[in-house]
């Protein structure tokens, strides 16, 4: 009786992950999951700079796996993302970062080194410091 | 230090009453006499010993040398952050310690306290000496977890502790990329510490089973390490789909969910249901095998 009880329960409790579990990652929880992290980094990148923190970039992301004929969802490091955000001066720019999805949906981005971004190491008013819109790690919400 | 378990007079009685006797009270009694002596054997352990004392050093060790190493270890989520932020270093570690750390450190008192007394022939002399078999069972389970949360809690305090004294507080950037203020960080790192727990046990679980089985020392520990690392490697293969989440690694990386914003909690529960269901499984397999054995004196 007990074990009955309990294969009913482990039963169910893997129809229950299976259900709600998380599926492969899409390009809507990728783009959402850049985006804002863009915007909170760019932030960061800001204050390290000295200046004032409190800008909205604003952020929104397009993103892409592999090309026009790959599926744009799950893991691979072919994904490629472009930017788009608002700077503090006011302008638009762009910037794309290529994407390496792991499968427990956490990801790393990496940019190009460029004006818009700024350079690997940013030279603030307290030394030398890392650049966090060059390279940095994220999850999606599809834990 | 003899492995004589040291019971005080007044600790109730060193043999445990009538084993036909009933009642919860005296269950009880049996069951913290029974846990008193385990514990005793488990100190008077010179590895179980060093083992902790590793858990405490090894930590502070580790953020000296990042502290101290030219590179970072960028490819370890949060590694980039290792000398910005005192919270990052325990994080690091965190990772490190779902994919064998924990588990081995676990299997390793979790595989020999009943394989232990195989390689020591003294399965008579406890049985004899000790209540039922049901009761020395679960004071062995009891004193297995109290290892686990020790193991846990050394690691987390001490790495903690130490990449704020040695790294500073600097503020932690999340996974989604936002600063997190020390206070607020501190608290998020041992929550994450403390979601390692459920799998922690659930491999503490599959150790004592493995020892139930094997009767080998060797066995029971390499048993549960090695189903980690296979484990690790499956959490690799992108065909999984959602069963990945039925393994106990993947219980392991349930912290993440923590530091993504908005804050996803599914992920620990989830991580908790199935570590419950790997030990609700494990437990009751290690018991069954146990009694039915013959010993002699049991």
């Amino acid at each position: 009786m007990a074990s009955r009880c309990g294969a009913v329960a482990v039963g169910l409790l893997v129809a229950l992950v299976a259900g709600c579990g998380a599926g492969p990652v899409g390009r809507a929880d990728l783009e959402s999951a850049l985006a804002l992290t863009f915007d909170h980094l760019y932030g960061v990148q800001q204050q390290r700079l000295g200046r004032p923190a409190a800008h909205d970039a604003g952020a929104s992301a397009t993103c892409d796996k592999g090309g026009p004929t790959v599926p744009d969802q799950g893991t691979g490091e072919d994904w490629s993302c472009l930017v788009s955000f608002v700077s503090v001066d006011g302008a638009l720019h762009q910037v794309t970062y290529e994407l390496q999805v792991r499968t427990d949906a956490c990801y790393r981005a990496s940019g190009p080194p460029s004006a818009v971004i700024g350079a690997p190491r940013l030279a603030t008013p307290e030394g030398d410091l890392d650049n966090p819109l060059i390279e940095f790690d994220g999850c999606t919400q599809v834990l | 230090m003899s492995a004589t378990p040291d019971l005080t007079p007044d600790a109730g009685p060193v043999a445990c009453p009538h084993p036909q006797a009933s009642g919860t009270a005296d269950r009880t009694v049996r069951l913290g006499t029974a846990v008193r002596v385990e514990v005793a054997k488990l100190v008077a352990q010179r590895p179980a010993r060093a083992l902790l004392t590793l858990a405490v050093i090894g930590p502070v060790l580790l953020v000296a040398a990042l502290r101290l190493q030219a590179g970072l270890p960028k490819d370890t989520l949060l590694g980039r952050q290792v000398r910005e932020s005192g919270l990052a270093p325990s994080l690091l570690l965190l990772g490190f310690a779902g994919q064998w750390l924990l588990p081995l450190l676990v299997a390793l008192v979790g595989g020999d306290i009943v394989a232990g007394e195989d390689r020591h022939g003294t399965w008579p002399t406890v049985l004899t000496r000790s209540c039922s078999r049901v009761t020395l069972l679960w004071a062995k389970v009891l004193v297995t977890a109290g290892w686990v949360l020790a193991v846990v809690l050394a690691l987390a305090v001490s790495s903690l502790l130490a990449g704020l004294a040695l790294v500073g507080t600097g503020p932690l950037l999340s996974l989604s990329g936002e600063p997190i203020p020390p206070g607020h960080g501190v608290l998020l790192v041992l929550a994450a510490w403390a979601s390692v727990l459920p799998p922690a046990l659930a491999f503490a679980a599959l150790a004592v089973l493995a020892g139930a089985v094997t009767r080998s020392t060797a066995l029971a520990v390499g048993v549960p390490v090695v189903l980690a690392l296979v484990m690790v490697l499956l959490l690799l293969v992108p065909g999984l789909g959602p069963a990945r989440h039925l393994l106990l690694a993947s219980s392991f990386s349930s912290w993440h969910g923590l530091l993504t914003d908005p804050t996803r909690l599914w992920p620990l529960v989830r991580g908790s249901l199935v570590a419950l269901a790997w030990a609700g499984v494990c437990l009751p397999v290690a018991f069954t095998v146990l009694r039915g054995r013959d010993e002699p004196g049991g």
